[in-house]
């Protein structure tokens, strides 16, 4: 197997900042700096310094789509800033084969005296398109942008709707072949985002190599192969997306895909007790995030210690704003009586195209079932999450459609139709 | 395939690394910048672009009642409006590259935070869009030349105004050159940016602009275009509007070689002060 050729080779990157003060040095502070060095020792400020970025090393091959997640401060920002030149590292070197395009920024160097051409061929050449280039795509920057009939009017005079789409049009059409961005599209309106995470799947998809920052977990799930997490400067975490944000989830939020206890630990009665708990996929393999379009299966293992009362296994699912998705239980009649003392395993599962994206976590119970109430044996509360994503590819509920698509559910509805 | 472009991000940095070939790429975007920088400029204002001559016929006017009239400096024998105008063009070129220059890394700040381009585009699409400005208030000078040889007061147009665009070349290098070491040093230390502004005030004052520079004894020319090749230059622009005015070469030399020390000395200083002023700006 020939391995692709790299886009981006980074090897041991690091950048520092000074605490507190971000303004510049006074003069006086360069002084006693020298003065230090001068008698040799270490300089009081260096204390200040921490680092944003650590020993960061990594490469991405030529065609991926590559997502950078992480919570504020860890160095996300930083690591762009570096890769774009528009600021130096203090240790380590990164290589970049092709032309580097970055888009940190919509509308950068948008000047609001200028009318919509002008600012097309300024922020066209910032963003490090030639004039030629510009001309060429000239028509299409203006047809996508959907203001036509105000290329003449300075963009002052716009709406900030109007001056966002033809800012995002002119950034649409620049194409290089290493783009690196940042959280654009966490401004702008719903039809926004999802042209821009449109226009990003399709770079992805033209053999361009980006590199993705985003807090919107669910957009680097939908477009990124590929993820690193960030923490405190460090990578921590470099693989497949689906790891990457699975993990990033379980240390954030809490709550992993598997649950297991000790026989002393585990929650449960002197009748019957949770020994583990996981995330499927259909396969049978633990899973932290799991496509819309397939079955999800929560595997239940527990352990009945003597024949008492007929134990009936229960999930709850609730979705990430705590709202509950659904209960369920095994109506299966063996159940009804006391089942033999031994070890079980149980997995309910969940149909696909039923929840929708996002992260869900699940309460598990083993009780019995005593109209109007349920007795519970063995409890666990929200002990495993998963990440239901949706790559929208067109046979999910949502079709080709990428925007926000709300609701507790994602049902794949049969439609059916009449017509004259 | 194209052969692909490849940029090396290190922490090293080289001495002295002008790449041309880079910076030629980013030819578009300083054609653009000083395209922008000539119509923003007088966006609007009532008089527009008149602005560009008022200011300096003002001033003359000003100069050649007071430092003319009433304090009798000489003009070294040239009429006294033309004297002052010629320089005061100069001297508003140098000042207007020299101020924008200077605080390129404030000003630009939030572009410069989002986006990388060499950051000594800016700088130098300023000696551009100053330089349109120049342009016509040099025709403005050239007018009244030609109203003193119609009236007599002046012999002639000489074949040494031709030579006058080498005067802007040399003019714009040192402008340049000043406004880059200012540029770099604002970007670290923010006192600099009050200073600029002084500093051009005094400028004024110890350039040979309300006094010829024939009132600077023989000994301290060279000197002179030591410490302060404008002197000279503005000089040099006096010289190509007359016609009998002698002028010697050593100093021209001191100023040159000054500029150019300047000029290497400002682009090592802001090239070094780019990489990473966004950390402080």
């Amino acid at each position: 197997m020939t391995q692709a050729p790299l886009a981006v080779e980074v090897r041991s990157l690091s950048k520092r900042y000074r605490k507190g003060a971000i303004g510049a040095r006074s003069l006086r502070e360069e002084l006693e700096l020298f003065m230090a060095r001068l008698r040799n020792r270490e300089p009081v400020s260096s204390h200040r310094e921490f680092y944003a970025l650590k020993d960061v090393t990594f490469s991405i091959p030529v065609g991926t789509v590559c997502g950078v997640i992480g919570r504020n401060g860890s160095g996300k920002t930083t690591l762009l800033k570096l890769l774009t030149s528009i600021t130096a590292p203090d240790e380590g070197e990164a290589v970049l084969r092709g032309r580097v395009g970055s888009l940190l920024e919509v509308g950068a160097g948008f000047h609001p005296e200028l009318d919509g051409i002008e600012n097309i061929y300024l922020n066209g050449a910032i963003l490090g398109m030639s004039k030629s280039e510009i001309n060429r795509k000239l028509d299409d920057i203006i047809e996508f942008s959907g203001v036509e009939k105000f290329m003449d009017t300075p963009v002052k005079r716009y709406s900030s709707g109007m001056f966002v789409r033809l800012a995002f049009s002119v950034a649409a059409h620049f194409e290089p072949d290493i783009m690196v961005v940042d959280e654009v599209l966490a401004v702008g309106d719903a039809d926004f985002q999802r042209r821009s995470l449109g226009r990003m799947e399709s770079l992805g998809d033209a053999g361009r190599t980006v590199l993705f920052v985003s807090h919107n977990l669910h957009a680097v799930l939908q477009l990124c192969d590929r993820a690193l997490l960030l923490q405190n400067g460090e990578i921590v975490r470099d693989g497949s997306t689906h790891d990457v944000v699975a993990y990033y989830e379980e240390q954030t939020v809490g709550g992993g895909p598997r649950a297991s206890w000790n026989d002393d630990e585990a929650p449960g009665n002197e009748l019957v007790k949770l020994r583990s708990v996981r995330v499927v996929d259909e396969d049978g393999g633990t899973a932290g995030t799991i496509d819309v379009r397939r079955p999800i299966g929560i595997e239940i293992a527990y352990r009945v210690l003597r024949e008492g009362r007929p134990t009936v296994p229960k999930i709850k699912v609730l979705d990430q704003h705590g709202a509950i998705c659904f209960n369920a239980l095994d109506t299966d009649p063996r159940w009804s009586d006391p089942a033999p003392p031994g070890d079980y395993v149980a997995t309910a599962w969940i149909p696909p195209n039923l929840l929708n994206e996002g992260r869900h976590s699940v309460d598990v119970n083993i009780v019995t079932i005593a109209s109007p109430k349920l007795i519970p044996h063995a409890s666990a509360y929200k002990i495993v999450a998963f990440h239901v994503f949706d790559p929208a590819e067109g046979d999910s509920a949502r079709g080709l459609f990428g925007g926000e698509f709300r609701g507790v559910v994602r049902p794949l509805l049969e439609w059916t139709y009449e017509s004259d | 395939m194209t052969a692909k472009q490849i940029t090396v991000i290190s922490s090293r940095r080289a001495w002295f690394d002008l790449d041309f070939r880079h910076l030629w790429r980013y030819r578009d975007l300083l054609a653009l910048f000083a395209a922008r920088d000539i119509k923003v400029r007088y966006k609007q204002t009532l008089l527009g672009p008149a602005w560009l001559i008022i200011q300096p016929l003002a001033l003359t006017v000003a100069l050649t009642a007071v430092v003319n009239g009433v304090a009798g400096i000489s003009t070294g024998g040239h009429p006294a409006p033309l004297f002052y105008l010629t320089a005061l063009v100069l001297w508003s070129y140098f000042s207007q590259v020299v101020l924008t220059t200077s605080q390129v890394f404030i000003v630009n700040g939030h572009l410069f935070s989002k986006v990388y381009f060499p950051r000594i585009i800016v700088p130098v699409s300023s000696l551009v869009s100053s330089g349109v400005a120049l342009l016509i208030q040099l025709c403005v000078a050239i007018a009244f030349l030609v109203y003193y040889v119609w009236i007599g007061k002046v012999d002639g147009i000489s074949w040494r105004l031709a030579l006058f665009p080498l005067v802007i070349l040399q003019l714009a290098a040192f402008s340049l050159a000043v406004g880059l070491c200012l540029g770099a040093s604002t970007a670290k230390y923010r006192d600099m940016a009050h200073m600029t502004p002084f500093l051009l005030q005094i400028g004024m004052f110890v350039t040979p602009i309300i006094f010829p520079f024939s009132a600077i004894p023989e000994r301290y020319r060279v000197l002179t275009g030591l410490l302060n090749p404008l002197a000279v230059i503005i000089d040099q622009g006096r010289w190509c509007f007359s016609t009998e005015e002698s002028i010697s070469a050593t100093p021209i030399i001191a100023a040159l070689a000054a500029t150019a020390a300047i000029l290497v000395l400002g682009v090592l200083a802001f090239q070094r002060v780019e990489r990473t002023a966004m950390d402080t700006i």
